[in-house]
């Protein structure tokens, strides 16, 4: 749950504010659970919009100033793994609240198609359109970050044009 | 497209989320935990009502039982009417304002004498209602 609410709302402070959120209305609304969808989508589904709440917020925010300040991004001498992980909050957060809540819903949380459907409220066929235009734009989005970090590292280790002479 | 198109490897970093810290999660906890109070409120009220009830079961059964039991020496009296213990509807009391943080939560009648059951959040006292004197208290345990 918690994770959903870091892969929507992308900033860590914001998310955890919203996983507070989401706890808190899970725990005012479990009495009329009525047990009509699986006690786990349920759970989704409140962490879904609380996510969306928190992120609708940050948008009446004023803009941040840098990038840094819209996600987390960790520092250089971190592990390759580490690394990616930034690259795809950068990605996430450039996606669409559709597109990003059908991927972390099927990606994060492991659900099914007819269950993102019943939280975003709409039909199977829309989140298969979804999930397919965000893992594209997901892909376009980290292989460009890719070939920019590439040329990025051939600039700083090549050695200056006519530096030799 | 299927779900095998996204690249493993950004699946595996979608997941990699730092786990919370402890205080973190305290935090967390203990702001969900404080929304549930007003059902813990809510049972703290049925909670005293069954201590009340029990209470007033008790201090009947022992006078029942002392006017019941023969002691030695003495002549073995019978069980009178007034001896029955009998409920009565809560109403206000005068006793209200030598008690200061309880809330009357019962009355009964044993061995003819009216006894007044009041209750604070620490303790449960049973107050003779003629002289305002608390006749016996019992604390009660601490809240979870």
């Amino acid at each position: 749950m918690r994770a959903v609410c870091h892969r929507i709302v992308i900033n860590k402070s914001d998310a955890e504010d919203a996983t507070q959120m989401a706890l808190i209305s899970i725990v005012r609304a479990i009495p009329s659970f009525d047990g009509r969808s699986k006690f786990s989508t349920w759970i989704y589904r409140i962490a879904t919009n609380a996510a969306l709440d928190e992120v609708r917020r940050i948008k009446r925010r004023p803009l941040p100033t840098d990038k840094e300040s819209v996600y987390d991004s960790p520092a250089g001498d971190q592990t390759s793994a580490v690394d990616a992980q930034m690259d795809v909050s950068g990605a996430l957060s450039q996606l669409s609240e559709e597109y990003r809540t059908a991927i972390v819903l099927r990606h994060v949380a492991d659900l099914d198609y007819e269950e993102i459907a019943a939280i975003q409220g709409v039909p199977v066929g829309t989140v298969r359109s979804r999930l397919a235009r965000g893992r594209a734009q997901l892909a376009e989005i980290l292989g460009n970050q890719n070939a920019h970090s590439d040329r990025q590292t051939k600039t700083t280790t090549a050695p200056p044009e006519g530096s030799a002479t | 497209m299927n779900d095998d198109e996204l690249d493993p490897e950004v699946v595996a970093a979608l997941r990699d989320i730092a786990p919370a810290s402890d205080a973190l999660r305290n935090q967390h906890i203990a702001a969900a935990l404080a929304e549930s109070s007003p059902a813990s409120s809510r049972s703290r009220v049925t909670w005293l009502s069954a201590a009340a009830a029990i209470v007033v079961l008790l201090i009947g059964g022992n006078s029942l039982y002392a006017a019941l039991s023969p002691s030695g020496g003495t002549p073995t009296v019978a069980a009178a009417p007034n001896n029955s213990v009998t409920t009565v509807p809560v109403k206000g009391s005068a006793c209200g304002v030598s008690l200061t943080g309880y809330t009357i939560v019962g009355t009964y009648s044993s061995a003819g004498s009216m006894r007044e059951v009041w209750s604070s959040t620490q303790n449960l006292v049973i107050v003779n209602p003629s002289t305002c004197a608390v006749i016996a208290r019992y604390p009660l345990p601490a809240q979870p």
